[in-house]
């Protein structure tokens, strides 16, 4: 994976981290809701899943809870 | 006949019972040893193809039980574990509740689909299990590889976790 294609999901990951809306079964995002969430606009052409997020992207992205 | 002394030969009985036992002083245990648990993440929130599956290995700790846990956001899909006599084949029926072309899709973290280990599997004369009190007479853990498989037209998420529980 070329740096440009790394940096371009980071951002769209954080895009998704930063409109997150607390809800009753869903109090505070998570590693699954991050990655769903990313899956649910098609974009995942890579298949990531939440281990590159761990390896690859910044807090608080890299800490949520699995 | 002369009588006898019953304290006396209580007394005598219990010194010789205690030397006999080496017991300096009284021993008493009170309380009870608690059942343990403890939660792993076997699959972090991994992105399995449409129609395609996902293994994870899985290694017995000796637990009593144990529970798989699965979130999931597609469906159907289904849950599979590798038979312990064989190395090739994976059955859905190593499980309690069974997860065959599941059609509940489980996206809420503390609400996963929770199904048992069974250490057997249905066939060859095996009944599978109908209650949970008949599954947990199977209940165990062995090493094998469990699988997820994404039945549905989209990328799935799949968290996979095990809560292993040993009992007293």
């Amino acid at each position: 994976m070329s740096e440009g294609r790394k940096q371009q999901i980071i951002d769209k990951l954080q895009e998704i981290y930063d409109g997150f809306v607390p809800s009753e079964y869903d109090p505070e995002p998570t590693m699954f809701w991050l990655i769903s969430s990313y899956n649910a606009t098609g974009q995942n052409i890579e298949l990531i899943g939440g281990n590159w997020v761990i390896e690859n992207c910044p807090d608080p992205l890299k800490s949520l809870p699995i | 006949m002369g009588l006898f002394n019953l304290s006396e030969i209580i007394g005598t009985l219990k010194d010789n019972v205690s030397k006999a036992l080496k017991v300096k002083g009284e021993v008493e245990l009170t309380g009870s040893i608690p059942s343990q648990t403890a939660i792993e993440t076997l699959a972090n929130a991994v992105t399995v193809p449409a129609g395609g599956s996902y293994d994870v290995p899985f290694t017995s700790q000796g637990e009593t039980e144990s529970w798989i846990l699965i979130n999931i956001d597609q469906q159907p899909w289904t849950l599979r574990a590798r038979l312990p006599w064989t190395t090739g084949t994976y059955s859905k029926q190593n499980f309690f509740p069974q997860r065959d072309a599941h059609t509940t899709i489980y996206t809420v973290v503390s609400a996963p689909a929770a199904s048992i280990l069974l250490d057997m599997a249905a066939g060859g004369g095996i009944t599978a299990p109908t209650t949970m009190q008949e599954a947990m007479l199977y209940s165990g853990s062995y090493g094998t590889v469990i699988r997820v498989e994404n039945g549905g037209s989209s990328p799935a998420t799949v968290t996979v976790k095990v809560r292993r529980k040993w009992r007293n």
